[in-house]
């Protein structure tokens, strides 16, 4: 299958050359048990040098990956093309914020050499968007719902406040007003719980 | 660190859409319960981009 080489070789040359890399987007959905239709592939990586990046974009290059854009360190994204396929390679992981320490350390091994972001940090992405839609707000009911039980709450709650998003989350967690599914209730109960 | 909050559209979500979410959350506990695991759903979703 041409999109899973494509996105095998990605990770492989990453690896490589030791940049941390994590698939973001619909496409990471079902790590955390969450799954719908997608069209794009999106990878981010944590690049912090133009040599570094210029290595990466030539490693994909001998394997026939290519980009017809010259990528640089400032821009938010490039594309790139092999096996009659695409990927989109975000250089941040969200439009409205960059990688930092303790994102990068928080990574985790989805399967294979596959990399996501942390469960914590992949809500925040989606909630953060600046074209934010009613796709991402579902997106982030479901992985709550089938996820509070994982979520790491203290650095949770210190992520929405590094992004300033704590109203933006609390607003989701309205819904606990409306007459919705008694079980529903009861995790949103518990998320706000946490939340205090 | 650019963390600036930028201006999104308001979040207004719905009893229908609490519902939606809750049920496909489900679905998708289903489909691991018949044996599906998380990495055979991300290569189907990869399968259904892929340009053969």
């Amino acid at each position: 299958m041409n999109s899973e080489l494509l996105v095998n070789f990605i990770f492989d040359k990453a690896s490589q050359l030791k940049i941390p890399i994590v698939i973001i987007g619909g496409l990471a959905l079902p790590a955390y048990n969450v799954a719908r239709t997608t069209l794009d592939i999106d990878i981010s990586i944590n690049i912090s040098t133009q040599k570094q990046l210029n290595q990466f974009l030539l490693e994909l290059n001998r394997e026939g990956i290519k980009s017809l854009q010259n990528p640089k360190l400032g821009q938010d994204l490039f594309t790139v093309f092999g096996f009659k396929n695409e990927a989109e390679i975000w250089l941040k992981p969200c439009d409205a914020f960059e990688w930092d320490k303790e994102m990068t350390k928080k990574i985790k091994l989805y399967f294979g050499n596959i990399f996501v972001l942390a469960l914590e940090d992949f809500i925040l992405t989606k909630l953060a968007r600046s074209d934010r839609s009613s796709t991402d707000i579902s997106d982030i009911l479901q992985i709550l719902i089938n996820n509070y039980k994982e979520i790491d709450w203290e650095y949770f709650r210190f992520r929405l406040n590094w992004a300033n998003l704590e109203s933006d989350f609390k607003e989701i967690l309205q819904g606990i007003e409306l007459e919705i599914n008694e079980d529903l209730k009861k995790i949103l109960i518990k998320i706000l719980e946490q939340l205090k | 660190m650019n963390n600036v909050k930028k201006e999104k559209s308001p979040i207004q979500i719905s009893k229908a859409d609490f519902e939606r979410a809750y049920k496909k959350a489900n679905d998708f506990k289903k489909l691991l319960e018949k044996g599906k695991t998380r990495e055979d759903v991300f290569k189907d979703m990869l399968r259904l981009i892929s340009v053969e």
